[in-house]
């Protein structure tokens, strides 16, 4: 069953003798609960892509159908809806608001939906990603790691349909990195997500289940690893 | 160096709207200053015009001859003596004008000593103290330019601000790059330098440009004064032209020009100490500046939820920059409010002088004039009258004539007797009363006034009183009484002695000199008592027409006839003799103030002024527009200062929060929650400044009451001063339009910001 599609997708920046295609006619399916790594060479166009999957960007041209819903059918309101509900993106330098401690960050989509979050669910969640005590913390108060535990906990928090990583661990030293990947393949698993992890590291994107590689704005690559 | 020139340069042409921005703040901060300079000067310079046009010499000797005066002319010191001719005596007055910032005085007194004596000098103090002349001239001098070096140093500080955030929002975007050039190998004083040229490079165009502007606004406002009449009122037009002038010293422009190099060199050697206190790596990472410590419990998120706290929480993140726009905020609104405050505050006291000052005379009334008795004529006051209703520049001339009577053998029992003209009776009973002003002279009858508790009459019955009469005596009589203690006698000069007889005073109000020697009339002091009758026509209460209070004692009754009454029962001869007959009237035409005034000169054998409350009203309500003028001026500086302050934390709030802003929408933040995150942050500034200015204004008021209530001593005058719900909606108003004017900022700023992707805002600095 195709969870995620993508079809044709074109993404030009600049006019004339300036443009730039950063995605040149991508086109590929994703099924539920795949955890997927797209690699390729700086520029290639890896988080651009990322990018107009989440809904954060809109492609020049393509559809993205997201368990069969064309995500950019939508005007900017119900974008910004559904990207708090169905996507969880996940950033290299966390992008967490400084001004908000660890649980307030991570329930923030939640909040800004109108909900109440679980506190249950709050606990589970820091305990699952190792930071229990940090909780009241700011951000300027954690480690590059911890912060990055918070970013991960703040997309998996809603249970969106798919998590978009760009490049969590390229800011991490290796036993961090481990730690997040282990931690985004735990969270793969036990909630059935699919994920789409942006990396240069190929041991990461062995440890996924397929891995998409980009070059000049095309798939050069699509192939199974076998983790599944 | 020339590296960092180069650099500069392509940075202030490849960054053109921050360096607008910058240059635009320069000018402003640089104008203002200029401004207040230049008012300064100008305002000191028609003071000075004022107090010479009033009193053209330094020192005044009278008599001087011309030999005394070529005397007086060798004197070092002396800068001239002029003679002119001293009324129509025949001498000669000199006007003696000293050198300015002449010092020693002392000598120089004693040499003027020398030539004319001590009591036929005069010496104008006022205008020696302008020109900076005498011993305490230097300390003069240290201690006004220390006044406004304070006074400039504290605008300084806030207008530092307003240059301050322009650099931090050009080199905020340019962090990166001057991490970048570290990098490099750019030493951090290389950096410095390369901010510190750019902000010299800037000044060169804002500092002369912000002092032309300065200069140029300072004039239009002078233009606006002189258009406004203002200065009409507190001189004659005739005289504005010559006082009023503008008035630029541009050794003092000095100051704006080196307060703005100054400024600029400052704030841009801060910005450049803070991009260099970044390390190369975080500035080209774009990390953000570390958050250590926020407000845990926020009154925004109980009323807002989450976005509240959001708002709140970010607000504090400058906490400086918020408390000095919240003081400066509430500053100005507190002005702008007590601007009501103030002008009811006058208006009230002023009226309450007015009134209080004469039961006769009200604040409504413009002049308070006398008719001279005529013992001959007893009703030469008709004449007077169709004298004053002829000349056409007054309305309302009414004429009140006054006598006392008492109970027969009964002296403390008093009533006081008043005929009223036809304008007069209108003023005081118009509609109130049951009997008309003919039907009051038919009858020949008196209304009677009580206050409570006062004598019960009922209308219809006659009293039988003892009225009061003075006998005039021949001067031979006056002459031969006045050594004989049995008799008290008295001149009308008398009289008038209780009046102000300073010539400078007299001729502020606008009244004739005093009476010649063939006006005074000489009189026994011993009254008479003439049995009268008198019928009562009405009977009111005095609260119901006066208001309360006229009646002063409930021993008294006031008592009211028309004019006819008095000529048809030839009462000319009743009541103090002293008491001369009072015209008031009100000035039918406000143009033609100087012509009526010349009217009552020239005639000032028939009438004379007593009180020129026009002039004094106008004076009054002159003063109120100079104070709104200059309050609305201050207020409207602080203000000015206080929104930029406001746009500038805003704008630059929201430009470096930008990475966070995005990372927000990425996460699911829709456009409509990131304008309410807007909204109550600016909705906090215009809460917060609103709150302190009530309690300052509130505060205020009650000091001034309190100052009033010591004062005056008199708790009534509480209940007609201001109350302390009267500055209430000025100040929401204000804090309204200072809300609004937040908003448009932060969603300009907002709308800027999101004409960019957001994945592009991602990546900015925080």
């Amino acid at each position: 069953m195709e969870f995620l599609t993508v079809s044709d997708l074109c993404k030009v920046y600049g006019k004339g003798e300036n443009e730039v295609r950063a995605l040149d006619g991508v086109s590929f399916t994703v099924p539920k609960g795949q955890m997927t790594a797209v690699i390729g060479p700086s520029g290639s166009g890896k988080s651009t892509l990322l990018h107009i999957l989440g809904g954060v960007d809109r492609p020049t041209s393509g559809k993205v159908y997201l368990d069969g819903q064309d995500v950019y059918a939508q005007n900017n309101n119900d974008l910004a809806v559904f990207r708090r509900r169905q996507v969880g993106l996940i950033y290299q330098f966390y992008n967490l608001i400084p001004v908000l401690n660890a649980e307030e960050n991570i329930t923030l989509p939640m909040i800004m939906d109108g909900r109440k979050p679980d506190p249950k669910h709050v606990d589970e969640l820091l305990e699952l990603l190792g930071i229990t005590e940090r909780r009241n913390h700011l951000p300027s108060q954690m480690s590059g790691g911890q912060q990055q535990r918070v970013s991960i906990g703040r997309a998996l928090f809603t249970s969106p349909a798919v998590i978009l990583a760009d490049e969590p661990t390229g800011n991490l030293d290796s036993r961090n990195s481990a730690d997040i990947i282990a931690l985004l393949r735990k969270s793969n698993r036990k909630f059935d997500q699919t994920m789409l992890i942006i990396t240069h590291d190929e041991d990461i994107a062995l440890q996924c289940d397929r891995i998409i590689t980009i070059s000049d704005g095309r798939i050069v690559r699509d192939e199974l690893t076998g983790q599944s | 160096m020339r590296f960092e020139n180069m650099l500069a340069k392509k940075y202030i042409f490849s960054q053109k709207r921050h360096s607008l921005l910058t240059v635009c703040s320069i000018i402003a901060s640089v104008a203002i200053l200029t401004m207040m300079i230049v008012a300064y000067t100008t305002y000191m310079a028609i003071y000075r015009d004022a107090v010479y046009d009033a009193k053209p010499y330094h020192i005044l000797i009278s008599p001087l001859s011309e030999e005394k005066a070529e005397k007086l002319r060798q004197i070092d010191g002396i800068e001239s003596v002029t003679l002119v001719q001293a009324g129509k005596t025949g001498k000669t007055d000199g006007r003696v004008m000293l050198k300015k910032y002449y010092e020693d005085t002392d000598t120089l007194t004693l040499s003027i000593m020398k030539v004319a004596p001590l009591a036929e000098i005069n010496v104008n103090e006022r205008l020696m103290s302008l020109d900076m002349i005498g011993t305490d001239a230097k300390a003069n001098k240290v201690i006004s330019l220390t006044m406004l070096c304070v006074y400039i140093l504290l605008i300084m500080a806030i207008l530092r601000l307003m240059i301050d955030t322009a650099f931090e929002v050009s080199s905020k975007e340019r962090e990166r790059q001057f991490g970048l050039l570290q990098s490099i190998g750019a030493t951090p004083k290389q950096i410095v330098r390369v901010i510190t040229r750019e902000g010299l490079m800037l000044s060169a165009a804002g500092v002369p440009l912000g002092i032309g502007a300065g200069i140029g606004v300072a004039y239009a406002a002078y233009r606006a004064v002189l258009t406004s009449g203002v200065a009409d009122a507190f001189f004659t037009a005739e005289k504005a032209e010559q006082i009023v002038h503008f008035h630029v010293v541009p050794q003092l422009l000095l100051i704006p020009a080196v307060a703005g190099v100054v400024w600029v060199l400052l704030s841009a050697y801060g910005t450049g100490m803070r991009v260099i206190k970044m390390s190369p790596v975080d500035a080209i990472s774009a990390r953000s500046k570390k958050v250590k410590k926020v407000r845990r419990h926020s009154l925004y998120g109980l009323l807002f939820g989450w976005t509240g706290k959001l708002a709140s929480r970010n607000n504090r993140r400058q906490r400086k920059r918020f408390i000095i726009t919240i003081l400066s905020l509430t500053l100005s609104i507190t002005l702008f409010a007590s601007l009501g405050v103030v002008t009811k505050f006058m208006r009230v006291t002023t009226t309450e002088m007015l009134t209080i000052y004469d039961g006769f005379t009200k604040a409504s009334d413009d002049f308070v004039l006398i008719h001279p008795l005529s013992l001959d004529d007893p009703t030469a006051f008709t004449e007077t009258m169709e004298l004053i209703e002829d000349s056409g520049y007054f309305d309302e001339i009414a004429l009140a004539k006054s006598a006392m009577a008492h109970d027969p053998g009964d002296t403390q029992v008093g009533y006081d007797i008043n005929y009223a003209s036809r304008d007069y009776f209108d003023q005081i009973f118009g509609g109130k009363t049951d009997i008309t002003y003919d039907e009051l002279a038919a009858q020949g009858g008196y209304i009677f006034l009580t206050s409570e508790g006062g004598r019960e009459f009922t209308a219809g019955e006659t009293l039988e009183l003892e009225a009061d009469k003075y006998v005039i005596i021949s001067d031979e009589e006056f002459e031969e009484w006045k050594s004989d203690k049995s008799h008290s006698v008295t001149t009308i000069r008398d009289f008038f002695s209780y009046y102000p007889t300073d010539p400078e005073v007299n001729d502020l109000m606008g009244e004739s000199d005093e009476f010649d020697d063939e006006s005074i009339r000489k009189y026994s002091a011993e009254k008479v008592r003439v049995p009268v009758s008198y019928t009562v026509s009405a009977v009111m209460k005095d609260t119901d027409v006066l208001g309360g209070g006229y009646v002063s004692s409930e021993r008294v009754t006031v008592v009211f006839a028309t004019l006819d009454t008095y000529i048809q029962r030839d009462c000319h001869y009743y009541g103090e003799i002293c008491r001369e007959e009072f015209f008031k009237c009100t000035l039918a035409d406000a143009k033609q103030y100087d012509s009526a005034v010349r009217f009552l000169k020239d005639n000032s054998g028939r009438v004379r002024v007593l009180i020129n409350n026009y002039m004094y009203k106008r004076m009054v309500s002159t003063a109120i527009s100079a104070l709104n003028i200059g309050i609305t001026f201050v207020s409207a500086l602080i203000a000015v200062i206080a929104i930029v302050n406001m746009i500038n934390i805003i704008s630059t709030g929201l430009l470096n929060r930008r990475g966070e802003l995005a990372a927000m929408q990425c996460i699911g933040m829709t456009r409509r929650q990131l304008n309410k995150l807007t909204v109550i942050e600016s909705l906090q500034y215009a809460l917060i400044a609103g709150v302190c200015s009530t309690g300052l204004c509130e505060l205020l008021i009650l000091l001034t009451r309190m100052a009033t209530r010591s004062v005056v001593g008199d708790n009534s005058m509480d209940k007609k001063l201001i109350s302390f719900s009267q500055p209430l909606p000025a100040i929401w108003i204000s804090a309204a339009a200072a809300f609004a004017v937040a908003l448009l900022a932060s969603f300009s700023a907002v709308s800027r910001m999101n004409r960019t992707p957001l994945i592009d805002q991602l990546r900015s600095p925080d």
